[in-house]
């Protein structure tokens, strides 16, 4: 059940983070209108829209609980009448709409600019899905973690495992019967299993975390 | 009546150190303070009543609420303050003010207002310009405005300077002034405890030394230096914690004095040259030293 003081820790994360969420929106639309262009303004669009969408993760999922933990704000939070379960599940839900309030417009332009049954649109959209389930698992780990050590090699796991998506995984699995890109149940099949891996993560984090005392 | 707060057995043990079985009742209204040294377990014991940690053994319950399964519930009529604690560094006081007023139902505007001016806090100021004073004036003005029924404070004066302490003890002062609010105060400070509680509970290694009214206590303990007889006999003297001997002189230190004490000691033929007080700090020193003597510590 999602109680008043939830509610008002989601509010509190999207204030204080409303401004990275806009600067996101807005160099993501750029990133964007830059990829649509010919060349080497393309790739520079691709590499700043994949930037953008990382560091909104990276802050949101890292810097939000480590700061609040330098702060000592975790505490004042847990004053508050939430459980350790419910606070732990209004950081996840903060964090989550907040990055979604930048990814969604931005997925929703992809689909856009890139209309119909292109292959084109299968890269795109395979690409904004990853980025999202990687978010996710940055998220889980987080929200596990009690120290830097997991804030960082969550952070290095998801920045090596970005490009590595996008340059290795991503190119087979949008690579249709002619060898041009396109839609194929591959792709369709690895998304699903990410996002459900994500979603796996975030609750079994989330189950852990209620369990245990605060540090 | 119900307790405010009702701990049973309640114990709790880390690597390196261990809250042993601990019971503590508080009743609605009173007024509690918890001494111990650094390192007693006293910001322990307040985190497992929050419910912020999982105690080893015993109940606890806050407000009629098992702890930790209710913590929501019950937290709603809570107050906490730590020393620890801070705010949201980018946001100012007023936004937490009407964050946490969208949170509470009965929060209490006009003293939020009257604390913000008399802590002479600023409501455009973000919590990272805070000063340590500022931002524990702040916190203690955040928990009062909800009118929580049971507030828990760890040594909230803790690193003060005199002046921003004697402002949060005064407004403290008036806090407990209202019957239907308990308090439970943990602080080494120990005249801020004898000026604001009126039952005091010593902690020490994760023990509960004792536990009694403050009046109690400073009736209780006392000084005594004795002219012996010529033959030097001391009769046995109940709650002798102390004795030092100088030839026919003698101090003694007792935890149970009685008004009957003097006469008694008169009649065995010895002089009570004076009969002092001891401050609360002494007293609490005394009863650490006694309790660890008597486990062999």
């Amino acid at each position: 059940m999602i109680t008043r003081a939830m509610v008002a820790l989601v509010r509190k994360d999207l204030y204080l983070y409303r401004w990275l969420i806009v600067g996101t929106l807005v160099g993501g639309m750029l990133a964007l209108w830059l990829s649509d262009l010919d060349g080497n303004v393309s790739l520079a669009g691709h590499i700043l829209l994949v930037t953008a969408i990382v560091v909104l993760g990276v802050i949101l999922a890292v810097h939000g609980p480590l700061s609040e933990r330098q702060a000592q704000s975790y505490s004042f939070v847990l004053s508050l009448p939430v459980s350790i379960g419910q606070a732990a599940a209004a950081r996840v839900l903060g964090s989550l709409s907040g990055f979604l309030l930048a990814w969604a417009p931005l997925l929703l332009v992809v689909l856009t600019l890139h209309d119909g049954p292109s292959g084109e649109l299968a890269w795109f959209v395979g690409l904004m899905v990853f980025l999202l389930a990687n978010f996710g698992l940055l998220l889980a780990l987080t929200v596990l973690g009690r120290n830097e050590l997991w804030s960082v090699t969550g952070i290095v796991v998801s920045n090596t495992a970005v490009p590595l998506f996008q340059l290795l995984a991503l190119p087979a699995l949008t690579r249709g019967a002619d060898g041009e890109l396109a839609w194929t149940p591959q792709l369709f099949l690895t998304l699903s299993g990410l996002l459900l891996a994500a979603a796996l993560a975030l609750g079994l984090a989330l189950l852990f975390t209620s369990r245990r005392d605060v540090s | 009546m119900e307790a405010a707060l009702e701990l049973q057995g309640v114990s709790k043990r880390y690597r390196y150190f261990s809250l042993e079985p601990l019971s503590l009742s508080l009743q609605p209204g009173q007024i509690l303070g918890l001494v111990g040294p650094a390192g007693a377990g006293k910001s322990t014991l307040l985190r497992l009543i929050l419910g912020l940690v999982h105690a080893d053994a015993g109940q606890i319950r806050v407000l009629g609420q098992p702890m930790p399964t209710a913590q929501a519930l019950a937290k709603a009529d809570v107050g906490y303050v730590s020393r620890d604690m801070g705010l949201f560094g980018s946001a100012t006081l007023d936004w937490h003010m009407r964050w946490v007023a969208s949170i509470y139902p009965g929060w209490d505007e006009a003293l939020a207002q009257r604390l913000l001016k008399h802590f002479a806090l600023h409501p455009g100021q973000r919590a990272r310009q805070l000063s340590s004073g500022e931002r524990m004036k702040a916190l203690l003005l955040l928990t009062l405005a909800r009118r929580p029924r049971l507030l828990l404070l760890d040594e909230p004066t803790s690193g003060l300077d005199p002046v921003a302490r004697q402002e949060i003890l005064g407004e403290l002062l008036a806090v407990v002034e209202d019957p239907a609010r308990t308090v439970l105060l943990s602080s080494h400070h120990t005249q801020d405890i004898e000026r604001i509680c009126d039952r005091i509970a010593f902690l020490d290694r994760g023990r509960l030394v004792a536990d009694d009214d403050t009046d109690s206590y400073l009736q209780r303990w006392r000084r005594l230096s004795l002219d012996l007889p010529v033959d030097g006999v001391l009769p046995d003297v109940a709650g002798t914690v102390e004795l030092r001997r100088d030839g026919r002189s003698a101090v003694l230190l007792t935890a149970d004095y009685q008004p009957t004490l003097e006469a008694a000691l008169s009649a065995a033929g010895i002089t009570v040259h004076q009969s002092q007080r001891l401050t609360l700090e002494e007293i609490f020193v005394a009863s650490v030293m006694q309790h660890r003597q008597e486990r062999g510590e």
